[in-house]
């Protein structure tokens, strides 16, 4: 990671040179999740089922033509069948915080991600364990009244 | 035209499963209309993929087109909705565009460029029996295949739609877009003959219209013979009712201007018939506008009269010399519209009967003039009026 800002520290004099000599432009999120697609050769539609979004909303995340909430992009993550640092990625490049260990929600989520389980035995996880679910606006077991 | 709407939730996944299984091989044009790109399906193809935006696609059209089986036509092999995009994947038609010929040649012969429009008037011809208007008849939009001319990209094209004000979605070329097409009328199959005349006018001289060197290329009757240059005048002309009313009149007339005696005969007349006035249409225009005429005269001399108590000597002159003027003025002046608009030859746009045309106006300047006629009767009352 510190080898990002070699440039700056190796003595760029000015704010041009430093301009000049930075790396190529971050992808956005829409060009970072078709490049996983397409290397990991994962169709669209195998992708959108299996995180269970709109197929219309998930379309345009793909695209870029919307912004997307924390959960809804672990519900991409999920159907995507990323890892746990690759949803941390998608989650940073979607403009929101990485899972933390320091979260107990984000540890099972991070957990079910790992050992390649579905969204719906994660929620089913959660769930059980008094957290937020991440699909259908996080319902919680404590939280939830006409139980 | 309405937009298609987006698509349902079934449709939006197996649309996405259909634009997947193209893999693109090369972007060849990216513009606000829309991407085109060269796809493959699996081995099967090359296809061209188009993605136009949905409030600028015409599903419509498209529908149409698909039924169409015209060897100059792009072949649709499908088309389908996305959230955001109508997608159309028709056959690829490989060959130099026309643009590029023409650039490669600088200039073409007559016999060339006639051959070449032949061919894009046929397929633009096809269009037309089906209702739709392509309205980007372009250099880059002909493609020179070993069998002829193709006409392709088909994007903006629309259903003509009767009673249509102006087009609802205003695209085009410069240069080979008819002024029709830029929002004031809309536009029909004419428009497109328009363009099939710029066209004829580029492969001859090898400029865009308004390009320099264009009119000095025009005027050159080596590059561009004399009945060539009257056909593309006719086929170019402002008026759409003053032009060849269909492409394949404009075809037999520049074989016809290319070989006299070679060009297959195409009756002129069904051109202009519906724009010639009858005997009698003209005949009762004059008699309006002569007694208009006459009754706005004998009004304004008899309707005055000297013994008016309200006005003076010199009120009086004033009121008969303004009233003289103004009814005579508006009533000749719509008669002398009626008796032109009777004997105008085909200058009237076909989507408005020449008597509206001329009874509007009509109609425009007597509401102004007896407006007029009241101000003055009223200025020659209450200021010259005070009486003995």
């Amino acid at each position: 990671m510190a080898d990002e800002w070699d440039f700056m520290d190796k003595g760029a004099g000015s704010l041009e040179q430093a301009l000049a000599d930075m790396s190529s432009p971050d992808p956005t999120l829409s060009e970072w999740i078709r490049g996983s697609l397409e290397r990991r050769g994962l169709a669209r539609n195998v992708v959108i089922r299996g995180s269970r979004l709109n197929q219309t909303f998930a379309y345009q995340i793909i695209a870029g033509t919307r912004r997307a909430s924390r959960d809804k992009l672990l519900q991409l993550a999920f159907g995507m069948g990323l890892r746990r640092s690759e949803a941390s990625e998608l989650l940073e490049r979607g403009g929101t915080n990485p899972l933390s260990s320091g979260c107990r929600r984000d540890v099972v989520i991070a957990f079910c991600l790992e050992r390649r389980l579905t969204l719906v035995a994660c929620d089913d996880l959660l769930w059980s364990l008094g957290e937020a679910t991440i699909c259908d606006g996080g319902a919680t077991r404590r939280g939830a009244v006409d139980d | 035209m309405t937009p298609p709407a987006p698509p349902g939730e079934a449709e939006t996944l197996s649309s996405i499963e259909r634009d997947d299984a193209y893999s693109v091989t090369r972007v060849l044009a990216d513009h606000p209309s829309g991407l085109t790109e060269l796809v493959m399906c699996g081995s099967a193809g090359p296809y061209v993929r188009k993605r136009i935006p949905l409030e600028l696609a015409n599903a419509a059209a498209w529908e149409e087109v698909s039924t169409i089986e015209e060897p100059r036509l792009p072949r649709v092999i499908e088309t389908y909705r996305l959230p955001d995009a109508f997608v159309v994947v028709c056959d690829y038609v490989p060959g130099a565009s026309l643009a590029e010929w023409v650039g490669q040649r600088r200039r073409l012969t007559p016999a060339e460029a006639v051959g070449i429009l032949a061919d894009v008037c046929q397929a633009a011809g096809e269009l037309h029996r089906h209702g739709i208007v392509h309205r980007d008849i372009t250099p880059p939009n002909v493609i020179l295949a070993p069998d002829g001319a193709h006409l392709i990209d088909l994007g903006i094209a629309r259903v003509h739609e009767d009673g249509a004000r102006h087009d609802t979605v205003q695209l085009g070329t410069m240069g080979f877009s008819a002024p029709e097409q830029f929002g004031f009328a809309q536009t029909d199959a004419r428009s497109d003959v328009y363009s099939l005349g710029c066209l004829l006018a580029f492969m001859l001289t090898g400029r865009h219209v308004g390009e320099q060197g264009f009119e000095r290329g025009m005027a050159d009757s080596a590059q561009v013979p004399r009945p060539l240059a009257q056909v593309i005048e006719r086929a170019c002309d402002l008026e759409p009712s003053a032009r060849y009313q269909t492409a394949e009149s404009l075809a037999a007339a520049a074989k016809e201007a290319l070989d006299p005696g070679k060009a297959l005969p195409v009756p002129a007349a069904q051109d202009r018939q519906e724009a010639r006035p009858t005997t009698r249409q003209k005949a009762v225009a004059w008699a309006i506008g002569v007694a208009a005429a006459a009754w706005g005269v004998v009004f304004a001399v008899a309707g005055v009269s000297p013994n008016n108590p309200t006005l003076t000597a010199s009120g009086v002159v004033m009121y008969r010399l303004f009233a003289t003027v103004l009814v005579v003025a508006w009533c000749a002046i719509p008669g002398i519209e009626l008796c032109q608009a009777s004997l105008r030859r085909g200058r009237y746009s076909a989507d408005e009967h020449p008597w509206a045309h001329a009874l509007r106006r009509t109609a425009i300047a007597a509401g102004v003039g007896l407006l007029a006629m009241c101000v003055v009767v009223l200025f020659c009352q209450e200021v010259l009026g005070p009486t003995s």
